[in-house]
């Protein structure tokens, strides 16, 4: 039996009237590499804001390795939420990779990746160095350690924002669509970051518009559509035989498109 | 602590006084708006020396406390042959200091106009006359008019510092009565009331522009 | 008129224009935490309280500093709340540009991009070290240019404290102008002076914005 390493159960999320997230329920593994896909507001990224409690969901629950998110039941089962310090311990767990990156510009390259080592897990600042240190020559990043965010480019920033995660030493790294504000040249650098933690076996979902990604890399595929999960298989079943309508639609147009314009990979050759 | 019967008795005379305020307002925001666009003409169009005139201008406003430049004027209006014109004074000396504010304004509104649409209207033959009346000037002043209305709301504060050149204005008619009848809560309450109320005007005024105008954005 | 009768009041002049640089300091110290202080109930407190906040920012928008001033100065007496001219002052200018020197803190915050907000949530920061370690740092450098427009505006509005007698330089000089009978050459003095002061503070703070914000670089890399 795999050990659970992020579970979903009922997830309904709710904006205002409008409802994004249908009752989802999920359960990804350890060492499994999930890629989400689906067209733009089939609610991947709510989803995934749900999982790691940025936006908690309207309804439902997650369990980090068993442990209820955002959510403190007592013994009789009322239920109340988690104190401020418990959350962004339950959170510290959890690695995410935004779309924008999000680094804090007035720290340099080694600030953001020590900061959490050293501030929420109590590293000696010269430990958190040496572990940033060692993650940034996996993410071919060590000479810039001492840049600051703003003179890096995106593909580099985004390696950045992956080491600062890695840093935490997460159970499960989240990626929210971590490509689709690169330059198409810049694509690749980040992706074959990606590709090398997945082949450690590292846990991560990752929400991507990136197919060939997703059917070299993956363990895992789900398509999400209109706020529920419409298929959840093998990439190798769902690329070459997928099993709803939907999927194949949107696979179909999907593929158009890349035989056009040709994958982001062959870019870098 | 607040008589009712002096309020009644002042209340005609800070009316009055109210109609100068409007006025003093009205004059110095027109000073700052004919003064400002003309420093910011210069300052965009006028050459390096129109340029540096301007930027001093501007530097010179904002750097010294309107206080001291409405004395400067007032002062210095008789040896140029005006005597005992204190309202000219105070309205000179306000639209003045407001007009660096505005050059600032009118700046960053033509400033705005996208560098593309110049190139547009030059390449479709507008002279360059043209295009200032006719591309450029209508956008920046949309664009600008909350800001200006805002910066008139400025120069309605500012106009109780024309007290002190004794022009009967709210404030100076205030500081009259107070000092005739020792009623300092019932007058200067009165009157504090007065400017939150015409300043409610502008700035709702200012708002509801700052609204429209940006549905009107081109 | 001649310029050299200024010279005998040199003296007077000086003491005034420190008069007017110790009130200035100290209203900016005072405003400064009131505007922190009415942030955080703005931010924090509940429904009542911001409509409180909300109320004084809109009156001190429509209330002329002067007026303000009076208020203070003779009619809270009545009320049997006294102060002397210095307090009153300072009190005035604390009052006066606390809700705008709010605004320029709430605008900076409100400019750090939330993305950052929630990666330090992610890593597992509390709330006040994300506020002190993420937030400040960056929002300190944003509101440099605003905050120094309004301070300079407070440096210029200590002259109005003149009209309750605070012996500040604009009172000084109105003292000094009864001697000499040369009140525009020795406003224009005065005038100078009040520029190059706040010529050299905006140098100051330009300078401490770019050292406060030194990790922007100054081409964009593309």
């Amino acid at each position: 039996m795999p050990v659970s390493a992020i579970r979903a159960e009922g997830v309904s999320m709710d904006f205002g009237s409008l409802r994004v997230l249908h009752g989802i329920n999920v359960d990804v593994s350890e060492g499994e590499v999930v890629a989400v896909l689906g067209p733009s507001g089939s609610g991947k990224s709510t989803l995934l804001r749900c999982l790691s409690w940025l936006t908690p969901p309207t309804e439902g629950a997650v369990y980090l390795q068993g442990e209820r998110l955002g959510v403190a039941v007592a013994p009789d089962g009322r239920q109340s939420r988690l104190s401020a310090a418990k959350l962004a311990r339950q959170r510290s767990r959890i690695g995410m990779v935004f779309q924008s990156f999000n680094l804090w510009p007035h720290l340099t390259v080694l600030g953001n990746i020590t900061e959490g080592p050293v501030q929420v897990l109590g590293l000696r600042p010269g430990e958190a160095r040496e572990r940033a240190m060692t993650i940034l020559e996996t993410v071919g990043l060590a000479a810039k350690a001492s840049a600051y965010p703003a003179t890096l480019s995106g593909g580099q920033q985004q390696r950045v924002a992956i080491a600062r995660a890695l840093a935490m030493q997460p159970e499960l790294l989240l990626f929210d669509e971590p490509t689709s504000s690169l330059d198409p040249e810049l694509v690749g650098e980040v992706l074959d970051v990606i590709e090398l933690l997945a082949a450690r076996r590292t846990t991560m979902v990752v929400v991507t518009h990136e197919i060939a990604f997703a059917s070299e890399a993956a363990t895992r595929v789900i398509f999400m559509d209109g706020g529920r999960i419409v298929e959840d298989t093998l990439p190798a079943t769902f690329f070459r035989d997928p099993a709803e309508e939907r999927s194949r639609r949107f696979l179909e147009r999907t593929l158009r498109r890349y035989a056009q314009f040709g994958s982001h990979r062959s870019a870098e050759g | 602590m607040v008589d009712l019967a002096i309020l009644s008795q002042a209340l005609p005379a800070i009316g009055t006084a109210a109609v100068v305020t409007v006025a003093l307002t009205l004059a110095a925001s027109l000073i700052s708006l004919v003064v400002g666009a003309l420093s910011a003409a210069v300052q965009l169009g006028g050459g390096p020396i129109g340029y540096a005139l301007s930027r001093t201008y501007v530097s010179l406003m904002r750097g010294t406390p309107l206080f001291v430049q409405l004395l400067v004027v007032y002062y210095g209006l008789p040896p140029i042959g005006i005597r005992g014109q204190a309202f000219l004074a105070a309205a000179l000396a306000i639209g003045l200091n407001s007009g660096a504010y505005t050059t600032e304004i009118l700046r960053a509104a033509i400033l705005a106009v996208p560098r593309g649409q110049l190139e547009a209207a030059t390449t479709i033959g507008l002279t360059w006359g043209k295009i200032w009346r006719r591309i450029v000037l209508p956008q920046a002043f949309v664009t600008s008019l909350p800001m200006l209305t805002a910066e008139f709301t400025i120069v309605l504060k500012s106009t109780p510092l024309a007290s002190v050149i004794a022009v009967t204005e709210m404030t100076y008619t205030g500081v009259l009565i107070q000092s005739r009848t020792y009623s300092a809560s019932e007058v200067f309450l009165t009157i504090a009331v007065g400017y939150i109320l015409i300043a409610q005007v502008l700035m709702r005024l200012s708002r509801s522009l700052e609204r429209r105008t940006r549905r009107l954005r081109f | 008129m001649d310029w050299s009768d200024i010279i005998p009041y040199l003296p007077d002049l000086a003491r005034g224009f420190l008069k007017s640089i110790e009130i200035a300091l100290l209203s900016a110290a005072t405003a400064l935490v009131t505007a922190l202080l009415l942030t955080l109930a703005s931010a924090t407190g509940n429904a009542i309280v911001r409509a409180i906040v909300a109320a004084y920012t809109e009156i001190i928008l429509g209330l002329p500093i002067l007026v303000l001033l009076y208020v203070i100065y003779f009619v809270l007496p009545k009320f049997g709340v006294r102060f002397d001219e210095t307090t009153a002052g300072v009190l005035t200018l604390t009052l006066y540009y606390s809700p705008y020197l709010a605004e320029a803190i709430r605008g900076a915050v409100a400019a750090v991009p939330v993305g950052q907000v929630e990666a330090a949530r992610m890593i597992g920061l509390g709330e006040l070290s994300i506020l002190a370690r993420i937030v400040v740092p960056q929002a300190l450098a944003l509101m440099i240019p605003s905050a120094t427009g309004i301070l300079i505006g407070l440096v210029k509005d200590t002259a109005i404290l003149s009209v309750i007698s605070v012996e500040e330089f604009a009172y000084v000089t109105k003292q000094v102008v009864s001697h000499t009978y040369a009140p525009f050459e020795t406003w224009t003095l005065v005038a100078a002076v009040y520029w190059v002061t706040l010529a050299l503070f905006e140098t100051l703070m330009r300078g401490l914005e770019r050292r406060l914000s030194r990790f922007r670089p100054k081409v964009e890399f593309h």
